[in-house]
């Protein structure tokens, strides 16, 4: 599974409600949709390393690199160029 | 109740267990008046209870979250102000400082806070600020190159003898959170009186005037810190919390259990009495069940996944919850045998509420796991089995 389909996978089943999902675009500012709560900052962090085996780091935690599919799928490849 | 522990593990939790009752019971009633103390949080870093949340490299003696939460639950069926201390302290300050600390933080504070050489506590609730914690009122500015923190702090387990302070603040809408030492100047800590559940936590006021620190105290990014730190933080103490409920609710069993097997009423042992075995029924599977929810988000926080934040809230919020009806149901199969001082249910039973407010209300949880509920099982399809 790509990174996008899987992180919106984890969106669509950990953030947002139903119905919402059929309209969220990969651009779209998840935390401009009200349906954040104060753990899903967090809980995305989690996935994201578990997922993608790449670890958030201090200077990571800018909440631009989470705030869309397109944004994380970018951090995600960079964190991945960096490794490697 | 088999929980499928490896030897090593066992071990660990055994060892917890005779430190419990060797070192900690026996005092755990002059504790409870007089507080614990300095002294108690150093022989516990001595024998490797602090530093679970900390790397090996940073002094640590890292534990997987499931021995971690059986040494908990160790700790507190013989004292509920040292698991307190040991939640704020090697919990959430030694876990969110080895999460998102700086290196340079990290290679300061941990080795001292995993031996019990120092002491940390989380400053967030203030006087008008508790399930509400993102409307804190402790403000920060910057004023030639510094950033100068002013507030009132209240409620903060561990305070009163401790060396150093997490501290979330606000500038405007963006909250960050400090590492705060004691003995900085415009620090004043004021232990707290007058409280009735967890007299012996070391409670304490803390007043912030005017105090001066530089970027280099900041834990986590500037502006980040609600969304990472103080979340990473409420995350450690409710995973701590959900064992504590455990073990106040297993204590009670325990009593229960044995009371109705000694205790005879119309010529029969009270387990005999259907309504009472009912209720001994009742709290073993109240036990067992909060037992393997707080397993299941151990296991869940070994693996990294990223469910293991709302699983812990759903073993936070059980656990707490059933902690206080199985108090409630041993003090009634006592009768008024349950209101004599020794058996401890007086304690036991302010305990328990306790637990359903701190680290986010039951009714904080409820709207978490409500919310997640909805979105896991409220789609027209049936929920995928994971």
């Amino acid at each position: 599974m790509d990174i996008r389909t899987s992180v919106r996978e984890f969106i669509q089943d950990s953030v947002l409600p139903h119905r919402a999902s059929e309209t969220f675009a990969d651009s779209d500012n998840i935390f401009e949709l009200g349906f954040v709560d104060s753990m899903t900052p967090l809980s995305l962090v989690n996935f994201l390393e578990q997922n993608f085996v790449i670890k958030v780091q201090n200077e990571d935690l800018e909440i631009g690199n989470f705030s869309s599919i397109d944004r994380i799928a970018a951090f995600v490849e960079s964190k991945r160029a960096r490794a490697s | 109740m088999r929980l499928g522990l490896d030897p090593e593990q066992r071990a660990i939790v055994e060892q917890a267990r005779a430190f419990a009752r060797e070192r900690i019971g026996p005092h755990a009633r002059t504790l409870e008046s007089e507080g614990v103390s300095r002294e108690l949080f150093a022989e516990l870093g001595a024998a490797d209870l602090l530093g679970a949340n900390v790397d090996a490299d940073h002094g640590g003696h890292p534990l997987d979250p499931v021995t971690w939460g059986l040494v908990c639950e160790e700790i507190s069926k013989v004292c509920h102000n040292t698991r307190n201390g040991m939640t704020v302290h090697a919990g959430i300050m030694c876990g969110t400082l080895a999460r998102w600390g700086s290196e340079k933080q990290r290679a300061r504070w941990l080795p001292a806070l995993s031996r019990g050489q120092a002491l940390g506590a989380f400053a967030l609730s203030e006087p008008q600020v508790g399930s509400d914690a993102a409307s804190i009122q402790t403000r920060y500015r910057s004023v030639d190159g510094k950033l100068v923190v002013d507030g009132h702090k209240r409620w903060i387990t561990l305070a009163a003898i401790a060396d150093l302070f997490l501290v979330p603040a606000r500038d405007g809408d963006e909250c960050s959170v400090f590492l705060v030492e004691r003995d900085r100047p415009g620090v004043e800590v004021v232990p707290m009186t007058g409280v009735d559940s967890a007299r012996g936590s070391q409670l304490a006021e803390i007043h912030l005037r005017g105090v001066e620190l530089d970027e280099s105290a900041l834990v986590g990014p500037r502006g980040r810190g609600f969304d990472f730190v103080v979340a990473t933080a409420l995350d450690l103490g409710r995973y701590n919390v959900a064992w504590a409920g455990v073990s106040v609710a297993q204590r009670a069993l325990e009593l229960m259990a044995r009371h109705a097997r000694e205790r005879t009423q119309f010529g029969r042992p009270l387990h005999e009495h259907q309504l009472v075995a009912a209720m001994i029924a009742d709290a073993v599977t109240k036990v067992h069940a909060a037992r393997s929810l707080c397993m299941h988000a151990g296991r869940l926080r070994r693996a990294g996944d990223p469910e293991a934040i709302i699983e812990t809230n759903i073993a936070k919020q059980f656990a707490a919850r059933i902690a206080t009806e199985v108090v409630g149901d041993a003090i009634q199969v006592h009768g008024a045998i349950g209101m004599r001082e020794e058996l401890g249910f007086g304690r036991m039973i302010l305990d328990a509420r306790t637990l359903q407010i701190i680290e986010g209300s039951t009714q904080i949880q409820q709207l978490l796991i409500g919310a997640h509920g909805v979105r896991r099982y409220g789609g027209d399809e049936p929920a995928k089995i994971r």
